[in-house]
């Protein structure tokens, strides 16, 4: 029977490297790294940085497929490095390049920026009109079933920007938002909390809507949390096409309330354990 | 002034339907015949044209055609420039370049479908 160690195999870790204050262009180098089955990408970086050259920088927190921050290009296709297997990608060379379609800040450091500012231009939160009830929600609101699986699967996102590493559309067009906002776009678009369809069909309707995705799919096929962003603007191109001919009931909607006081349970359920006291103290009281 | 996309791109979409219907019904009837029967005779000999010729609803399919296939067709040319990453007053010729483009072909188009009915109604 063979142990882990037989099954170590010397993986060459090919990395793109750019420090804008000293390199002129970015160059790649070769790094060795042994790599036993189940080694993820991000364990090879910190190898190399541990035990071959410390100035490797990348981005990276949870080591767990949450915080989105590792994303990068691996063997070319984007990828989390955390949740991606060094073994299910390469067999003998792996490329590392940081996400395209983004500045790079250093090596494999992407700067998301762009990212961010065009997801919160499209609205990315809930709108409603009793501004201090969204700020401080006195209770939950009333939202069925149904209505949170509709948007449920694009509330995934992870913000990694693996979507928009992948989009050919993106590449070559800067004035499209991109699969991440518009996924997020619609995620609040079709919110039954949300109280600002109107506003945002208007603001959709402009350069800053889905028009210009050609519907390669890439995104989705990228997306480590399977938010599926392309499926997500086809239906907002629906949503709106639907609201433009005066089928959508969503304009007249109004955004769901509060819980009703008939519908509230007046008792705690009993299997539901209470929550363990705060361990920092100055915390909120529970 | 801005242009709702979501209007644009109805339309378009509704154009490409109205086109799928207007050229299946102008490949039955003039190339799939034997199939379905549309039409008697051969339809695309000389004769049965002129005969076609003489009709108001050939007058309106050859309009309709026109008017969807352009603003379909021009939509889309319309889209490939502006993913060339025009500037903005680039993007104004090109948007007033395909509006009058297309309205004076539409103009020409019906000018000539109309005198085609007058030409084939016309007495001998």
């Amino acid at each position: 029977m063979s142990n882990d160690t037989e099954n170590v195999q010397n993986i060459l870790f090919r990395v793109r490297r750019f420090d804008p204050e000293r390199d002129e262009a970015p160059y790649y180098q070769d790094f060795t790294v042994p790599s036993p089955p189940g080694m993820v990408v991000l364990d090879g970086l910190w190898y190399i940085k541990e035990n071959l050259d410390p100035s490797l920088a990348w981005r990276s927190s949870c080591r767990m497929g949450v915080c989105g921050s590792c994303g990068m290009l691996l063997n070319g296709k984007p990828h989390l490095a955390c949740h991606t297997q060094i073994r299910e990608v390469a067999k003998k060379i792996l490329l590392v390049a940081p996400l395209p379609n983004f500045d790079i800040v250093r090596d494999l450091v992407p700067d998301l920026s762009s990212m961010f500012d065009r997801h919160r231009a499209l609205m990315t939160h809930t709108v409603r009109e009793d501004r201090e009830e969204t700020a401080e929600p006195t209770d939950q609101y009333w939202q069925s079933p149904e209505e949170l699986t509709a948007y449920l699967q694009f509330a995934y996102c992870i913000k990694c920007g693996c979507c928009m590493a992948a989009c050919p559309t993106l590449a070559t067009d800067t004035r499209y938002p991109g699969p991440q906002p518009l996924a997020q776009g619609y995620r609040y678009l079709i919110d039954s909390r949300d109280g600002a369809f109107v506003e945002r069909a208007k603001m959709l309707s402009g350069e800053e809507g889905p028009w210009r995705c050609h519907y390669a799919g890439e995104c989705s096929a990228v997306c480590p949390k399977g938010v599926d962003p392309a499926r997500a603007i086809q239906l907002m191109k629906r949503e709106l096409v639907w609201d433009y001919l005066r089928l959508s009931r969503r304009r007249r909607r109004k955004p769901a309330g509060l819980l009703p006081e008939e519908k509230r349970s007046k008792e705690r359920r009993e299997d539901i354990p209470e929550a363990p006291a705060f361990t920092v103290e100055g915390a909120m009281s529970p | 002034m801005s242009v709702s996309n979501t209007k644009l791109w109805t339309w378009h979409v509704g154009a490409g339907l109205v086109l799928l219907v207007l050229l299946g019904l102008q490949m039955f009837g003039m190339h799939l015949n034997d199939l379905l029967h549309m039409l008697e005779g051969d339809p695309i000999s000389w004769s049965s044209m002129a005969a076609r010729a003489k009709l108001v609803s050939q007058a309106i399919f050859y309009i309709l055609f026109l008017g969807f296939a352009l603003y379909h067709g021009l939509h889309g040319l319309r889209n490939i420039l502006l993913e060339l990453n025009p500037s903005q007053g680039m993007q104004g010729i090109i948007n007033t370049v395909i509006l009058v483009g297309g309205v004076v072909l539409f103009v020409f188009g019906t000018w000539a479908a109309i005198a085609a009915y007058g030409l084939a109604n016309a007495p001998v």
